[in-house]
C-alpha cells in the first residue's frame, strides 16, 4: 500500500519507502494479532459476567488468574509445571540423541535398516496413546513411564526421517570422502552428520511438540503429578477453572518450548 | 622412460538384478611418468569406471593395473564438481583429506597456506565456498587434492561446470599448477580441443562397453605452448579433424 507519512515531510526515496512499507505491515500484523487475543479475552469474561454462558461449566479469564494466583501462592503451580516441563525436556534429550545414535546405525549397518524398517514404520503409525496402558504396566506409574510415553511419541518418526535424510546425501559426496583416502567412519562425520545439522534441527523443533503431547498422554493415564494430571483431575472433579488453566499454561509452555528450540536453531545455523 | 600406471586387459562389468552391464572391455595401457593423457569417448561409454577402477574405488574383474611396481601410490582425484563441503571454510575443505588420514600436521598447513597463496586463494581461506566463484572453487578442489601429495592425478571432467570462459582459464592454471609440480595425470573429458591442447596423448575409447580405438600422441613443434596458445598452432586443427573422425566413425560402427 503506497501512503505517504504526510504532507509536509520531505518525500521518501524509493528505498525509504520501502521500508516504511515493510514496517508498517510488520506492525499492523503485531497489532492484529494481538486484538484478536484480547478480544478473546474480553468476550469470554462478559459473556460469563453476565451468565450468557455458564461460568462454572467454561470458567472465565478472570476465575482462570485467580486460580493461578492462588495455586501460584501455595507453590503447586509451579510444582505441577515442573514436573511436566522436566518430563518433556528430558524425552526430548532422549529422543534428540538417541535418533542421531539409531540412525547412524541404521546407515552404517545397511542389512539391518532394511530389516528393521517395516518395524519403524508400524510402530511410527501406531497410535501411542494405545501404547500408554501397557507402559503403566511395565514400567509403573512414575517419571520414567511419563518419559517413556514422551519419547515414544516422537523418536520413531524422528529416526526415519533422520535416516532418510542420511540416505539422500549425494553419492557423489560419498565418493569423495574415499577418493581422499577416508572410510565408511568418515562419511558420517565429516558428510552425513554435519550435512544434516539443518535436518537435526528442525526435526528438532516437531519433537518437541510431539513429546510435550506424548507426556500429556501419559500424564493423563499414569500420574498424581503434573499438568495432564491436573486437567485429569480437575475434570473429574468438575474443577474446570483448573482444567483451562492447565491448558492455558500448555499453551504457553508449548510456544516457549517452540521459541526455544528455534533459537537454538539460529544460534547454531550461523556461520554456514 | 618409467612407467607410473600400466593396465593389463581390464575388464569390468555392472550388475543389476535386470542384466548384466558390461562397462569396461580389454583396457590396456600405459602412462609415463610426468605424462599427461587425456581419455575421449561418447557418454555413458565407462570413462568414469575407468577411473573408478585406477583410483581403486571399485575392483576389475579380471586384468592387472600395476602402479609403478608397487602396490600402493597415492591418487588423487578430482571430480565433476568441486564438491566442497559447504559448511567447512576453504581451508577446513582443503584440509579434509589430511584430517581423516590423521596427517593435519603443522607443515601440511603451511603447505596448504602456500597454496592458497600461489593459486590466489589466499583471501578467501576463511570464506566459506558459497563466496567464491566456480573458478575458484575449482582451484580449491585442485588443491584439496595436491595437498594429498598424489603421484598421480585422476580429472573427470573437472571442468564441465564452468562456464567457457573460465574454463579456458581455469584449465590453464591447472595445466601449469600440474606440469610444475611434475605429476601425473589422466584427463577425462568430452571436449576434443581441451583434450589436444593440455595433454601429451590421447587415448580415444569405444562406445560401451568401452575398448581402446586408438592412442594419438600429440606432438607440437613448439613444446613450451601453453594450452591456450596451443590451440592457435597449425597442429591443432589437424589433431581435431583426425580425433574427430575417429569419434564419427566410433558412432557409426556402434
Ligand atoms: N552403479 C551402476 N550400476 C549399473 N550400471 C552402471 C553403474 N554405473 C554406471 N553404469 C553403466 O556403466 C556405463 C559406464 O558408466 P560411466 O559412468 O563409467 O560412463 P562415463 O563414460 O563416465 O559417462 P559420462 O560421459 O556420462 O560421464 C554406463 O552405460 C552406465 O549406464
Ligand atoms: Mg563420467
Amino acid at each position: 500500500m503506497k501512503q505517504n507519512r504526510s504532507p509536509d515531510l520531505p518525500a521518501m526515496s524509493k528505498q525509504e519507502q520501502y521500508i516504511y512499507d515493510h514496517q508498517r505491515r510488520k506492525h499492523r500484523i503485531t497489532v492484529w494479532k494481538l486484538a484478536i487475543f484480547l478480544a478473546f479475552l474480553a468476550q469470554w469474561e462478559l459473556t460469563t459476567r453476565f451468565d450468557l454462558v455458564n461460568s462454572f461449566i467454561f470458567s472465565s479469564p478472570s476465575r482462570i488468574l485467580n486460580t493461578c494466583i492462588e495455586m501460584a501462592e501455595n507453590g503447586q503451580l509451579f510444582f505441577h509445571i515442573g514436573i511436566t516441563l522436566g518430563e518433556t525436556l528430558v524425552s526430548f534429550f532422549l529422543v534428540t540423541v538417541i535418533s542421531i545414535l539409531a540412525s547412524m546405525l541404521l546407515w552404517y549397518f545397511t542389512m539391518a535398516s532394511e530389516i528393521a524398517e517395516p518395524y519403524l514404520v508400524i510402530l511410527n503409525s501406531l497410535p501411542k496413546s494405545a501404547l500408554a496402558p501397557l507402559f503403566i504396566v511395565w514400567f509403573g506409574t512414575g517419571f520414567k513411564t511419563i518419559v517413556i510415553a514422551g519419547m515414544s511419541v516422537a523418536i520413531f518418526g524422528s529416526v526415519i526421517n533422520l535416516y532418510q535424510y542420511f540416505r539422500q546425501t549425494d553419492p557423489e559426496l560419498i565418493k569423495l570422502i574415499y577418493t581422499l583416502g577416508g572410510g565408511r567412519r568418515h562419511v558420517l562425520t565429516k558428510v552425513l552428520l554435519p550435512g544434516s545439522l539443518p535436518a537435526i534441527l528442525s526435526g528438532m523443533k516437531v519433537n518437541i511438540g510431539l513429546c510435550l503431547v506424548g507426556v500429556i498422554i501419559g500424564e493423563f493415564l499414569a500420574a498424581r503429578q503434573g499438568l495432564g494430571y491436573l486437567i485429569i483431575y480437575g475434570s473429574q472433579v468438575f474443577k474446570l477453572d483448573w482444567v483451562l488453566m492447565a491448558i492455558f499454561i500448555l499453551c504457553v509452555i508449548a510456544m516457549g518450548l517452540y521459541k526455544g528450540v528455534e533459537y537454538l536453531e539460529k544460534h547454531w545455523g550461523t556461520g554456514r | 622412460m618409467q612407467s607410473i600406471l600400466t593396465l593389463q586387459e581390464i575388464c569390468y562389468s555392472y550388475h543389476t538384478l535386470q542384466k548384466e552391464v558390461p562397462a569396461i572391455r580389454k583396457i590396456s595401457f600405459d602412462l609415463h611418468q610426468g605424462e599427461f593423457l587425456s581419455i575421449i569417448g561418447p557418454s555413458g561409454c565407462g570413462k568414469s569406471t575407468l577411473l573408478n577402477l585406477i583410483c581403486r574405488l571399485q575392483k576389475p574383474d579380471s586384468g592387472e593395473i600395476l602402479y609403478r611396481g608397487k602396490e600402493d601410490i597415492p591418487i588423487g582425484y578430482m571430480l565433476q564438481r568441486d564438491h566442497l563441503l559447504e559448511w567447512r571454510t576453504v581451508t577446513q575443505n582443503i584440509l579434509l583429506g589430511l584430517e581423516m588420514q590423521k596427517k593435519d600436521t603443522k607443515e601440511a598447513r603451511e603447505k596448504a597456506e602456500e597454496l592458497l597463496k600461489t593459486y590466489q586463494l589466499r583471501e578467501f581461506r576463511d570464506a566459506y565456498p558459497r563466496q567464491l566463484s566456480g573458478g575458484m572453487r575449482q582451484r580449491a578442489a585442485l588443491i584439496r587434492t595436491l595437498l594429498m601429495d598424489p603421484d598421480l592425478l585422476l580429472l573427470d571432467e573437472p571442468f564441465s561446470a564452468l562456464d567457457y570462459q573460465t574454463r579456458l582459464s581455469v584449465s590453464d592454471d591447472i595445466y601449469r599448477i600440474i606440469r610444475k609440480e611434475g605429476k601425473s595425470a589422466i584427463l577425462v573429458t568430452h571436449d576434443i580441443s581441451e583434450a589436444i591442447s593440455m595433454s601429451d596423448r590421447v587415448l580415444i575409447l569405444s562406445a560401451c562397453p568401452a575398448r581402446v580405438l586408438t592412442c594419438i600422441p600429440m606432438q607440437f613443434a613448439d613444446r613450451q605452448a601453453a594450452p591456450l596458445e596451443k590451440r592457435s598452432l597449425p597442429e591443432f586443427n589437424e589433431y581435431f579433424n583426425r580425433i574427430w573422425r575417429e569419434l564419427h566413425e566410433a558412432k557409426q560402427i556402434a
